[in-house]
C-alpha cells in the first residue's frame, strides 16, 4: 500500500488519537469480560436474541478475547486495516443488539465492561451511545488514508 | 478530509482474510483454553465429576 497518498499531518494525528483510544478501550473490555466469562454470558443472555445456547456460549467465550487481541494490534500498530475491521464489526454488531434492546424496553446491564462497573454505565442508553462512537471512530480510521503500510 | 469511494475501497482492499481467520481461531482457542483451565463455572465443557473416595467399612 505504499501508493496511498499521504494523509494531512493533523488527520494522521487524529488517526493515532483514534487508534490508541478504540485500542486501549477494547483492551479493557476484553480483558474485564475474560476474567468472568459466566457473568459475561448471563449479561448476553438478557438481550433476548433468538440464537442457539451453544453459539451464545460459544460468543462468551470468544469475544473478549478477539476485543483484547484486535485492541492490542491497534495499540502496536499491527494488523491496523484487518484489526479495524474486525473492531468497526463488532462496535456495529453493539449498536444493533442495544438498539433493539432500547427499542424494546429490556431492563438489562450491557455487560460490555463485565460486573465491575457502575450500573448507569451499563444501561443501555448510555452504552447505545458509547457504541456508536466506537463504530464512527472505528469507520472514520479504517477510511481514512493511512500515512504508511503496516 | 472527507471520505471517497476510493478510501472505501482501499479499507476493504487492506483487511486479509487470512489474518481475520487467524485472529477469530486465536480467540476461540483461548476461550476453550480458559474454558477448560478455569476455576469458575465452565460454560463449554462439562465440569468435572467430584471425586469419589471408598473407605473399607467398619469391624
Amino acid at each position: 500500500m505504499t501508493d496511498v497518498p499521504d494523509s494531512p499531518p493533523a488527520a494522521r494525528r487524529g488517526r493515532t488519537l483514534v487508534r490508541w483510544t478504540l485500542g486501549a478501550v477494547f483492551v479493557a473490555a476484553g480483558a474485564l469480560k475474560i476474567v468472568h466469562p459466566a457473568d459475561f454470558y448471563t449479561d448476553i443472555l438478557a438481550y433476548e436474541v433468538p440464537l442457539p445456547d451453544e453459539f451464545m456460549r460459544l460468543v462468551a467465550l470468544t469475544l473478549p478475547w478477539l476485543e483484547v487481541l484486535c485492541g492490542a494490534l491497534l495499540l502496536g500498530n499491527r494488523w491496523v486495516e484487518t484489526a479495524g475491521f474486525l473492531i468497526a464489526g463488532m462496535s456495529l454488531a453493539f449498536v444493533v443488539l442495544l438498539g433493539q434492546a432500547v427499542l424494546r424496553g429490556l431492563d438489562l446491564q450491557c455487560g460490555c465492561f463485565g460486573p465491575a462497573v457502575p450500573g448507569w454505565f451499563d444501561q443501555p442508553p448510555a452504552a447505545l451511545v458509547r457504541a456508536s462512537c466506537l463504530l464512527w471512530g472505528s469507520l472514520w480510521m479504517i477510511s481514512s488514508p493511512p500515512r504508511s503500510a503496516t | 478530509m472527507a471520505t471517497t469511494r476510493d478510501d472505501w475501497k482501499r479499507a476493504v482492499r487492506g483487511v486479509r482474510p487470512g489474518r481475520v481467520a487467524v485472529l477469530l481461531a486465536a480467540a476461540l482457542l483461548a476461550g476453550l483454553v480458559r474454558d477448560w483451565l478455569g476455576s469458575g463455572q465452565r460454560l463449554v465443557f462439562p465440569r468435572p465429576l467430584p471425586e469419589f473416595r471408598t473407605t473399607p467399612p467398619p469391624r
